[in-house]
């Protein structure tokens, strides 16, 4: 099991981090746009959670980009402040986009995402 | 109307005059037979006269006294002619054999008048009078007068001739008749006196036609001729012919026959003068009306006019036009009456110039205040633009510093509530768990006081999205209470709930249950420290509003209504107007026992108003505090 948590504040990046660790799930933390999406081309995550407000290159543009290269039939769960419209999350249902949860991140939300999508087999 | 009457008048008047003119005419004619009746009635005395006169002499003792000297016997007849008659123009007497004996004349008359009628009458012992004159001597015509002359035996013995001068008739007419009209008066006429065989014995002289005088007794007047139809003809002509024949009766004297006198008279000159006259008067009348007819128009139209003027004048007045001076002009009454209305018109005219004069200022005003009225609204249309671009940049603005706000809150919540959970609690010691515990619970005061500033800054920028959906009331209730349980576990706060309605209201949950969030934390921040309670009530409405649909069915409009109570301090009186303000706190100043923003009743007044309900405090709940929002059910 392996998530990856892209998030320009690495306060978050590192409690969400701490907290799937404890659950002994592998985690890996990228505070850069960029840098998210080369991890997402890179390898094969069992679950991306996604911040759209990234500075310079935003979540969207990730999804854009792998909408592009058709990097398709992820697992990726959306964190935003704003409001995301269901047209929006259709526009990435390819891409893989499960569900979109509106931030802030709370321990509830975390539990949440636990036991919906990463249940032990 | 006046022109018919004069001229009918007119007409009138030359009717009466013609007819006046025809009777002038009769009366003329009646003058001319009377004036005829007479001359020929004195012409037949005057030949009786003669006549006597001749028997008279023929029968004087002289002259039948055979005896008597031819001297004397002459002198008798001299005397006679000079004394009685200045007519006589001679006295002859002849003897049984027709020579004379005597003659007062100087001339012996040649010849025998044997063969003469007045002889031959006269010896048969007749006074004959030959009524056809005879021409004597010297250029006179006269008449034979004859009478026998008896002896004293009673036998004829001569035949004395009276020759009679034709002037006598002269005489009798100039006597008779108007003489000196004749001649030099306006009238006209010739006396003729026409023999029974048809001879002219006399006509009047005419002094403007001397050849008259002779030449023409002895012609025949067969131009007249017998019946005188002519008369009537001649009449019509202005002119008049009367017929009288001579007398038949007390004649003592024997003729040859008859006269008949002709009294012609011509009445053109008295009747071009009559005419004239008359003319002369129906044209003066004439003058007279048309004058008096121009007079009476320019009279009339001189009164009238300024009437008709004035009526026109009133005409154009109703029709509105009040711009026309009226003259003032015609009878004092007329004036006084145009004076009265050209003031009036005046006064019309100038109210309606102030009128239209203010009418132009007011609308003048109007224009610039529209022209104003536009550029203000020109203006809030860009401010109004500004400020909704302002508003969406504030809203922008907002959202960001939540966000921004928020996000460091984030990690921290999250490790101090990994910490606190179970497993890893553990491990902590009492005052770790007591510093988490206050970390917490300040950090979500934080979260709260962010939520709502930004709630409330939505709110008043009309851009707080409500999402209203069927809720059941039981749910709903169940739900908050669940959520706003944990409020309670520090004071140890009872928490009751009490649903008294069923069915469901329309509403925002998310909104509603944030109304109910601040109204329980306000709640838990008022009750004392032991012994708190709050309890959310829902009950049915008791007094539904009624409504009138459009079909005029009466529907009843249900709502319910929430309860938020606690047994705390409550509010005084004089604190609830002012409580659902913003930032409105009842303790101000640093003195603060209650913490807060103070936005939490104007964020649920707003959420509520947004809703169509109502919020509200209960003031009669002695209790504590109570507070109420309505929310429409179904």
């Amino acid at each position: 099991m392996k998530i990856l948590i892209i998030d320009d504040n690495e306060s978050i990046t590192e409690a969400v981090k701490d907290f799937f660790e404890f659950e002994n799930i592998e985690c890996k933390t990228v505070n850069e746009g960029r840098l998210g999406l080369a991890e997402i081309e890179n390898q094969r995550f069992d679950l991306v959670l996604l911040d759209i407000a990234i500075p310079s290159y935003t979540g969207i543009d990730i999804l854009n980009e792998l909408k592009r290269q058709r990097i398709e039939n992820q697992n990726i769960i959306i964190f935003t402040a704003s409001v995301f419209t269901p047209e929006q999350i259709n526009d990435f249902l390819e891409i893989g986009v499960k569900e979109v949860l509106t931030k802030p991140i709370s321990l509830d939300k975390l539990e949440y995402i636990k036991q919906k999508y990463l249940k032990k087999e | 109307m006046f022109i018919p009457l004069i001229i009918g008048s007119i007409i009138i008047t030359s009717i009466l005059s013609l007819q006046n003119i025809s009777g002038v005419r009769a009366k003329f004619y009646d003058i001319f037979e009377v004036s005829g009746i007479q001359l020929m009635n004195k012409i037949s005395i005057e030949i009786n006269e003669i006549a006597d006169d001749l028997n008279r002499l023929s029968t004087h003792p002289i002259l039948a006294n055979s005896t008597t000297p031819t001297n004397d016997q002459i002198n008798l007849l001299q005397r006679h002619i000079n004394f009685n008659n200045s007519e006589y123009l001679a006295i002859s007497i002849y003897d049984r054999n027709g020579t004379v004996i005597m003659d007062t004349s100087d001339e012996s008359p040649d010849g025998n008048v044997l063969q003469e009628e007045f002889f031959n009458q006269a010896l048969a012992g007749e006074t004959y009078f030959d009524k056809n004159p005879e021409e004597i001597e010297n250029n006179q015509t006269g008449f034979h007068f004859s009478a026998p002359i008896y002896n004293s035996n009673n036998v004829i013995k001569s035949i004395m001739d009276v020759v009679v001068s034709i002037s006598f008739i002269d005489n009798v007419v100039n006597n008779t008749l108007f003489h000196n009209d004749i001649e030099n008066g306006p009238f006209n006429f010739t006396s003729r006196i026409v023999h029974s065989d048809g001879s002219v014995v006399y006509t009047t002289r005419q002094q403007n036609d001397p050849q008259n005088m002779n030449g023409q007794h002895n012609l025949k007047f067969s131009s007249l001729g017998y019946p005188f139809t002519e008369y009537e003809k001649r009449k019509s002509q202005d002119s008049i012919l009367i017929v009288v024949p001579e007398s038949e009766s007390a004649k003592s004297y024997r003729s040859d026959g008859n006269w008949t006198l002709f009294l012609e008279g011509n009445l053109s000159p008295v009747m071009m003068d009559y005419n004239k006259t008359v003319n002369g008067f129906l044209i003066s009348s004439m003058l007279i009306l048309l004058t008096a007819i121009i007079v009476t128009i320019v009279t009339v139209k001189k009164i009238t006019a300024p009437i008709t003027h004035l009526k026109n004048s009133s005409l154009e007045l109703s029709k509105g036009n009040f711009g026309k001076e009226i003259k003032v002009e015609g009878s004092n009454e007329v004036k006084d009456l145009s004076i009265s209305l050209e003031v009036m018109r005046r006064n019309i005219e100038n109210s309606n110039k102030n009128l239209i004069r203010k009418v132009r200022e007011r609308t003048k005003d109007l224009e610039r205040a529209n022209e104003e009225l536009r550029t203000k609204e020109f203006q809030v249309n860009s401010i109004n633009n500004e400020l909704r671009i302002s508003n969406r940049a504030k809203e922008e603005f907002l959202s960001m510093i939540s966000h921004e706000l928020k996000t460091p809150i984030t990690p921290m919540k999250l490790y101090i509530e990994m910490m606190q959970k179970g497993n890893k609690s553990e491990n902590l010691n009492e005052f770790q768990k007591k510093a988490l515990t206050i970390m917490h619970r300040n950090i979500l005061k934080l979260e709260t006081i962010i939520d709502d500033i930004f709630t409330v800054y939505k709110l008043e920028l009309n851009s707080f999205p409500i999402n209203k959906e069927n809720t059941k009331i039981g749910e709903l209730v169940e739900n908050n209470m669940l959520a706003l349980f944990p409020l309670m576990k520090d004071k140890n706060i009872r928490f009751i709930s009490m649903v008294n309605a069923t069915g469901s209201v329309l509403c925002d949950p998310v909104r509603i249950s944030q109304v109910l969030f601040n109204l329980v934390n306000n709640a838990v921040d008022h009750v004392p420290e032991h012994g708190g309670e709050i309890t959310i009530r829902v009950d049915e409405d008791v007094k539904s509003s009624k409504m009138r649909s459009i079909d005029e069915v009466t529907t009843y409009h249900k709502s319910v209504i929430f309860t938020v109570e606690d047994n705390g301090i409550g509010i005084r009186p004089e604190n609830v107007g002012g409580l659902f303000k913003k930032f409105y706190q009842i303790d101000t100043g640093l003195r603060r026992k209650f913490g807060g923003t103070g936005l939490g009743l104007a964020i649920c007044k707003g959420i509520i108003e947004s809703h169509g309900g109502k919020i509200w405090i209960d003031s009669s709940y002695r209790n504590g505090a109570s507070f109420k929002f309505s929310l429409d059910s179904f």
